[in-house]
């Protein structure tokens, strides 16, 4: 049985005063089940993500009681940024066996306006190793930044080229409703934002935000385009930068080879790209070791128009970087968007007519690594 | 307050483990054993850290952390001299930050 993405829903991403994470997962699963046209009572499994700010040892049961699901099967995954892609690839695969027939996929989270930015710095601090690394004063984005120094280092390319990244993601961003950030930026604006670590800078980062996205995933392929889920990969080589021995080696290759093998594909066919983006680092390092650009080179054709509409498109909706990030659905609207841009639904966003979507996620310092391919057919 | 720079090595392979491991990262042997690393290792990256994560190191800011790679061929993080570059030859000791030994890298000198 094929997998397919039935239906889509999301919250938008920002300030949501008074939000709650599980109230964010109903609103956006109640999209979702909208979006694919069923009732709730269709969905035999729920699988949902984790929370930083309602810590539970069982999330799924509690968004199961509070939203009035009987699941057959559920569970809470948690593998950092990369906990929407694993859930999606668990969702086909629990298709794939007859376990399941239709997964409500959901995770959501209040993470700007439920805590500090310093809470969030805090939760963050736990991919980093407690006895060799967080006791030296660094935690998330000084972990990115020692990985963009060396990259600048090894690959040639400028501070000014990845800042072509963080303007490509908030150009995207302006054209969509539900988007965090939507102010246009210049590289000069980049250069010139607050040094977090260097060669970081504030506009280089991802906010906090709001948020929430769910999908049902299902072996029903429903009325619509039907968008099937044709391979799904997965790499882990590390937590830890420090463990992390070659920057052009981070798992990502794994993931996306083993995804492109499932489903029978050369990445020549891919003609949409969704990846991850918490830093304008982390696309470069992953659009480059997963071959869609040379080393070094990911800034600069941005810039030159690369992957924007009439290119090989990227983050259409602006990413982490300008959609925002709420933490596991922060990479689940990457999918939302794949899922929409297939459809043709993507309305101003619209990127042409593709067929086959590449979605990347990872997780702690590009520690955890899952690849999907997406295929429009019929 | 222990000053020592310690690693573990396998006994079985001979890898040098970066960070602390159960079983040996080169061929899962559970003979691991710690020794004392010389200090001596050349700068794999670094950053200039502006923004503090918590109170503790706001007051050192700006300050700068690195990687290491160290000759007995682990990788280790550690606070450095904020003019060291990648590829420049460092000598790590532990120096006592708030109540911890924290690594510290600085330019080897002349022996």
């Amino acid at each position: 049985m094929t997998p397919h993405v039935l239906g889509v829903g999301n919250t938008r991403f920002g300030r949501i005063d008074g939000s709650d994470p599980i109230g964010l997962m109903a609103q956006a699963a109640e999209a979702a089940l909208t979006d694919a046209r069923i009732d709730r009572g269709a969905v035999d499994g729920l699988l949902c993500g984790y929370a930083t700010t309602l810590p539970h040892l069982m999330l799924a049961n509690l968004f199961a009681e509070r939203f009035s699901l009987t699941p057959a099967y559920a569970a809470s995954l948690a593998l950092g940024g990369a906990t929407g892609a694993a859930m999606v690839m668990m969702a086909c695969d629990l298709v794939r066996a007859g376990r399941c027939r239709t997964i409500l996929v959901v995770a959501g989270e209040n993470r700007l306006t439920g805590q500090t930015r310093d809470q969030s710095i805090a939760a963050l601090a736990q991919v980093g190793d407690a006895e060799q690394e967080a006791g030296n004063g660094a935690s998330v984005p000084a972990f990115y930044a020692l990985l963009a120094a060396r990259y600048l280092h090894e690959s040639g390319a400028r501070e000014e080229e990845l800042a072509e990244l963080a303007v490509l993601m908030r150009r995207h961003a302006e054209a969509h409703p539900d988007a965090h950030l939507r102010q246009p930026i210049a590289v000069a604006d980049v250069m010139a934002s607050k040094p977090i670590a260097t060669p970081l800078k504030l506009l280089d980062c991802c906010p906090i935000s709001d948020g929430a996205v769910a999908f049902i995933v299902s072996a029903d392929c429903g009325n619509g385009p039907r968008i099937a889920l044709a391979g799904a990969g997965q790499a882990h080589r590390h937590q830890h930068v420090s463990a992390l021995a070659d920057i052009r080696r981070t798992g990502a290759g794994e993931a996306a080879a083993a995804a492109f093998a499932e489903a029978r594909i050369d990445r020549s066919k891919i003609d949409h790209l969704a990846v991850y983006d918490s830093f304008s680092i982390t696309l470069a390092m992953l659009i480059e070791e997963m071959g869609f650009a040379p080393l070094g080179r990911s800034g600069t054709l941005a810039r030159d128009g690369a992957f924007g509409i009439g290119g090989l498109p990227l983050n259409m909706h602006g990413g982490l970087m300008s959609f925002g990030h709420s933490g596991v659905a922060g990479g689940m609207a990457h999918i939302a968007e794949a899922v929409r841009q297939l459809r043709g639904d993507a309305g101003p966003r619209q990127a042409g007519s593709p067929a086959c979507a590449f979605v990347h996620a990872d997780g702690g310092i590009l520690s955890a690594h899952v690849s999907l391919v997406l295929e429009r057919r019929g | 307050m222990s000053r020592a720079i310690t690693f573990e090595r396998c006994d079985r392979c001979g890898a040098a483990q970066t960070l602390r491991r159960l079983a040996c990262q080169a061929c899962g042997s559970t003979a691991l054993s710690s020794h004392t690393a010389s200090g001596g290792g050349t700068i794999y990256t670094i950053t200039i850290v502006h923004r503090a994560p918590d109170d503790g190191f706001r007051a050192l800011a700006p300050y700068a952390v690195a990687l290491s790679d160290m000759d007995e061929g682990f990788r280790l993080m550690g606070l450095a001299d904020t003019a060291l570059a990648i590829g420049d030859r460092v000598f790590a000791r532990r120096a006592p930050v708030g109540g911890r030994a924290i690594v510290h890298f600085a330019r080897e000198q002349e022996q």
